[in-house]
């Protein structure tokens, strides 16, 4: 399981439960697309009545990302009322990738509970300003709790809880949402020639 | 003697109410199903009569329920409080009433041997039910100045002042004057007829109190909640779905709604419309698909519980199509909600996976129609969802629907036999899929997405008339001629009316409330004030450019 930021991957390489928030909606669609298909082979639970995942955005990502397979990689299931997350969130053996498993805004201790009953690795990618929920959202069960924001020509990553790493913060270019860094377009510009 | 027209829940009674302000109490006891491990403490409770255990199945398997009998419906509050309870849905009045043969909207012989139906399932009530309706210039609104009143659907009142109404069922559109056994404010429900609402109370077998302020998914739930209580499945006041894990390929496929064709924009001669049947609700029963038989297989399935509760409302709408239309219209609205219902994640009965076959089996059904067409020599004009428009001849139509009935289970019937159809560009010039118009045999309009809910009367009155206009065409050739001459003069004759002096014309409504265009912006129209004519003339041309295109 991976996010496909190294330096990120290096912070929360040794948590069992890892949070990524942001207020900006677009921001962490398209961040948690990318590690899902950096994850690959992965399991994923989206919470919530619609939408959520892109499957032709995860197909397009993978292709640049070099990643064959990617349909017969990622397993999915979707919860959509409060009391079925719970319940999805245990029938899940290995590593997981959770979808705003807060967004009924409700029975934050049975869902908090089941992450933190789970054995495997867990990433969590939530909408909203959790630093305003504190614990009451759950916020004690993470390892690392890391913040995303957009910034000019790019976004940040903020740790704001790790029991490792003290409070800091990295800079990317949008761009490193969408293709990989290393490869770049130089591969797709010589196709042809 | 008498109709049920509501009932009260006593103690250890109900009172019910008959026709004619009548009521009787008649003894009975509720039940209540509850999962609890130490059944004895249920005595503790003062209202309990009798406790029995009883096996029941339920979407995870066998379980032992305990039937608690309570002389005081009041009970239900503390066990929901303290115990998991299971059928809650029908009302324990209801499940009560039903034992009783007190079934509402029923004739009913009450004596001291017993209580006994008199008229059938499908007997529309001798009651007196009257409608109370408020309209102003503008048209029907909860807060015109003036009062229609009908008795048994016929008109009775015309007037100004605030009518005194009284009758078995009255249903009022704002502040009124009534006295009646049950009284529904229409300004807190969906706006459907009283005829229908009573409709749907004899078909779910629930009382017209307990149903008339929910949506139509309430009667539905209650429709196939008798049906599980039949067979003693227990279903749960919260169900828990846990979604089979799906592939990112698996949920591609699934994950999609009924199949849509993009036309080819033009008119063109001689078509026929073909629609399956109730499609859905016919693919629920003929598939036999419900959320307790997902992990039944394919083959020894016992009949779903959605397919049986579905299977009566499909007979029941068949006989009512023959007795009265507006009975049938309430029961085809209740099949039309028992797809998303399916679906919906609250429902009792719903789960996604039933959902997507149901929209697979439909995606499969129209392309082998599609397939069948092609291969008869048929050419396809359009197809949406559950309807497809093809041009050829009728003999080889008809084979193409017995074809498709002995394939699929589905049956296929001719919605519209058109003279000639057309399928519109939309502002990109590219077709349009929901949008239609023709004339049928016999030189009516037939159109879909034309003329619009939210338009100012001045439009919609002009479409009608361009289109009534294109209808004296029988051929496609000859209504573009018509729509050719008579566009220039009818857009002139309405932009006239944006500037004159007609206040109704102007009148567009938006989500029931009635707006009008002033020189100042939007305002609400229960007064007029002026209009902006520029704006209706800009919207009458833009229109007429429009049409213009369509008949190009």
């Amino acid at each position: 399981m991976k996010t496909g930021f190294p330096e990120v991957d290096d912070i929360i390489a040794y948590d069992a439960i890892t949070e990524f928030f942001s207020l900006d909606y677009n921001l962490l669609f398209s961040f948690y697309h990318k590690v899902i298909v950096e994850s690959a082979p992965i399991d994923l639970l989206l919470v919530g009545e619609r939408g959520g995942l892109n499957p032709y955005s995860l197909t397009q990502l993978a292709r640049v990302l070099g990643i064959s397979n990617i349909d017969d990689k990622i397993f999915v299931r979707r919860a959509f009322k409060v009391e079925d997350v719970p319940a999805s969130i245990s029938s899940f053996k290995g590593e997981l990738i959770i979808v705003d498993p807060y967004h009924h805004g409700k029975f934050i201790d049975e869902i908090a509970a089941s992450i933190k009953e789970r054995g495997s690795r867990t990433l969590i990618f939530s909408f909203g300003n959790r630093l305003n929920y504190k614990s009451t959202f759950g916020w004690h069960v993470a390892s690392s709790i890391l913040e995303l924001k957009e910034t000019k020509g790019g976004f940040k990553v903020r740790l704001i809880k790790s029991p490792a790493f003290p409070e800091f913060e990295l800079k990317y270019p949008v761009g490193a949402l969408y293709y990989d860094e290393k490869t770049g377009l130089g591969p797709w510009l010589t196709l042809g020639l | 003697m008498g109709y049920v027209i509501d009932a009260f829940p006593g103690r250890g009674s109900i009172k019910v109410i008959l026709d004619s302000f009548r009521s009787v109490n008649v003894k009975t006891t509720f039940p209540i199903y509850v999962k609890i491990e130490n059944p004895s403490v249920l005595y503790d409770h003062p209202n309990v009569v009798s406790v029995s255990e009883e096996d029941w199945r339920s979407f995870e398997g066998k379980i032992k329920l305990y039937r608690v009998e309570v002389d005081d419906v009041s009970a239900l509050d503390y066990f929901k409080k303290k115990l998991t309870l299971y059928n809650t849905i029908p009302s324990p009045l209801s499940q009560a009433m039903i034992r009783l043969n007190l079934l509402p909207f029923r004739l009913v012989d009450i004596s001291w041997n017993g209580i006994q139906l008199i008229s059938s399932h499908l007997d529309f009530p001798q009651i007196k039910f009257v409608e109370l309706r408020r309209y102003d210039w503008f048209g029907y609104s909860e807060s015109g100045k003036y009062y229609r009143v009908f008795v048994n659907g016929k008109p009775s009142y015309d007037g100004e002042g605030i009518p005194r109404v009284d009758g078995d069922v009255v249903y009022c559109e704002g502040p009124c004057i009534a006295s009646a056994s049950v009284f529904i404010d229409r300004a807190s429900r969906p706006p459907i007829s009283l005829k229908e609402l009573i409709e749907r109370s004899l078909a779910s077998k629930a009382l017209l109190r307990e149903i008339a302020y929910s949506s139509v998914g309430k009667a539905l739930t209650i429709n196939e909640a008798w049906v599980a209580l039949s067979r003693k499945f227990a279903v749960p006041s919260i169900k828990i779905n846990v979604e089979n894990l799906k592939s990112l390929k698996k949920l591609r496929e699934a994950d999609r709604a009924g199949l849509t064709l993009f036309p080819r924009a033009g008119l063109y001669n001689e078509a026929y419309q073909l629609d399956f049947v109730s499609m859905y609700p016919s693919i629920i029963v003929n598939y036999n698909i419900s959320p307790e038989l997902l992990d039944c297989g394919r083959s020894n399935c016992p009949l779903g519980i959605v397919p049986e509760a579905l299977n009566d409302l499909l007979e029941r709408r068949e006989i009512l199509k023959n007795i009265d239309k507006e009975r049938a219209d309430a029961i085809k609205l209740m099949l039309v909600a028992s797809f998303g219902y399916l679906g919906y994640r609250n429902s009792k009965f719903g789960r996604v996976e039933t959902y997507e076959a149901v929209t697979n089996t439909a995606r499969k059904a129209l392309t082998k129609v599609i397939m069948t067409a092609r291969d008869l020599g048929l050419t396809v004009l359009h197809g949406i969802v559950d309807s497809i428009v093809v041009q050829g001849p009728r003999d080889v139509i008809e084979r193409l629907m017995d074809e498709i009935s002995m394939d699929t289970g589905l049956q296929l019937r001719i919605d519209a036999e058109f003279d000639w159809v057309a399928f519109t560009p939309n502002l990109s010039m590219e077709p349009h899929p929901q949008r239609y118009f023709g004339r049928v045999k016999g030189g009516k309009i037939k159109s879909k997405g034309v003329i619009k809910r939210n338009q100012p009367n001045l439009v919609k009155w002009f479409l009608e008339d361009l289109l009534n206009e294109a209808s004296k065409g029988a051929r496609a050739e000859d209504a573009k001629r018509i729509v050719a001459d008579e566009l220039p003069a009818l857009t002139e004759r309405y932009v006239k009316i944006c500037f004159s002096d007609y206040p109704l014309a102007y009148v567009m409504t938006i989500r029931g409330v009635p707006f009008i265009r002033g020189t100042w912006g939007f305002y609400k129209a229960y007064e007029y004030r002026g209009h902006d004519p520029y704006y209706y003339e800009n919207y009458v041309k833009r229109v007429s450019d429009e049409v213009r295109r369509w008949f190009l």
